[in-house]
C-alpha cells in the first residue's frame, strides 16, 4: 500500500504541473458503454492510479511509477456524476454530444508552438473544454499539486476532433 | 453479442466478463501497465480480498500484491458493473493498479 509519504512524493515532483501540462500532448479517451473518461498528458510510462478524496466523485489519478509525476487523469461515471457536478463542463460537452454521439471518441490536443494554430478540424469557441482538466487538480486536491490554478482565460487556440469510427 | 477476453465466475458463482473491445480499445490503451496480468485480473475477480461498492453501484473488486516486484505495494483493482437480472452478470469497466484501498462502502472483506 501506498505510504502516507507518497503524497509528499508525488506533490514534491509536480511543482511544474500546470505548466507542464501546458506543453504536452493532450490525450482525452472515452469509453462510452462503461462510462470512462480517460486523460493522459504527454506519453506516460507505466503508471498507478490514486483515487483522489473528491465527494461523490470517482477520480484517479494516474501517477508515473518511477518518477511520481502526474501523467493523468481517470474520471469513472463521467457522464452521469463528474458532468452533472460541473455544469459549465456540461453545457460545453452537450454542444458536442450531437457531433461525438453515443459511441467511444478520443481527441488530441497538441498546441502549436509558433502560436499559431496547429491541425484543426473542430474549433471549440469560448471557454475552452479542455483546460477545464489541468484546473482540476489543483482545485481540489491542493495537497498534492502546490501550482496555482490556471488563469481565467486561458484558451486552446483550436482541436483536433478524431472520431473512431470503429467503435461502437 | 461482443467477443470476450474472458469469462470468469467471481466468489459468488456470477459470470463476469471483460470485452474483447475494451480490452483492446481502451484498458490496454491507457493502462498499459495491466496488459501483461490477464491470469491474475480473472484470479482477483474470482477470489478478491476486499470490494466496495461506489456511489453509482459499481463495485471495486481488488486484490492487494496480486502481482510482484514493482507491483508489490499496489493493489490490483478491476471495476465491474453487475447487471440485475436472475444471473447477475456482470463485466469489468476498467482495470489499474491502485495505490490506495479501492474507495467507496466496503461491501466484503478477506479477513484470512
Amino acid at each position: 500500500m501506498v505510504q502516507q509519504n507518497i503524497i509528499e512524493e508525488i506533490r514534491d515532483a509536480n511543482h511544474d504541473w500546470v505548466d507542464r501540462v501546458q506543453h504536452e500532448v493532450h490525450d482525452f479517451q472515452y469509453d462510452y458503454d462503461a462510462d470512462v473518461l480517460y486523460v493522459a498528458y504527454g506519453d506516460p510510462g507505466e503508471a498507478f492510479s490514486m483515487p483522489l478524496d473528491v465527494e461523490g466523485e470517482d477520480v484517479y489519478l494516474r501517477v508515473e511509477l518511477d518518477t511520481h509525476r502526474i501523467v493523468g487523469m481517470d474520471f469513472l461515471h463521467f457522464r452521469k456524476v463528474f458532468l452533472k457536478n460541473h455544469e459549465d463542463l456540461g453545457m460545453i460537452y452537450d454542444s458536442l454530444s450531437g457531433i461525438l454521439g453515443k459511441l467511444d471518441w478520443r481527441l488530441q490536443l497538441r498546441l502549436p508552438s509558433d502560436g499559431g494554430y496547429g491541425e484543426v478540424a473542430l474549433m471549440v469557441p469560448g471557454h475552452a473544454l479542455l483546460d477545464y482538466f489541468p484546473a482540476y487538480l489543483p482545485r481540489v486536491a491542493p495537497e498534492l499539486v502546490t501550482a496555482p490554478l490556471l488563469p481565467d482565460g486561458l484558451l486552446y487556440p483550436g482541436v483536433l476532433l478524431h472520431r473512431d469510427i470503429t467503435a461502437g | 453479442m461482443p467477443d470476450w477476453l474472458f469469462e470468469v465466475s467471481d466468489k459468488d458463482g456470477n459470470i463476469v466478463r471483460l470485452a474483447l473491445s475494451r480490452w483492446e480499445m481502451h484498458i490496454r490503451v491507457k493502462h498499459r501497465e495491466v496488459t501483461p496480468y490477464v491470469e491474475e485480473l480473472k484470479q482477483l475477480i474470482a477470489a478478491p480480498t476486499i470490494i466496495t461498492r461506489d456511489s453509482e453501484g459499481c463495485f471495486h473488486l481488488s486484490v492487494l500484491g496480486a502481482v510482484g516486484g514493482k507491483w508489490t505495494n499496489l493493489y490490483l483493482e478491476a471495476v465491474v458493473r453487475y447487471e440485475e437480472g436472475e444471473d447477475d452478470e456482470g463485466e469489468v469497466l476498467t482495470a489499474y493498479f491502485n495505490g490506495r484501498i479501492p474507495k467507496g462502502e466496503v461491501i466484503w472483506f478477506n479477513r484470512t
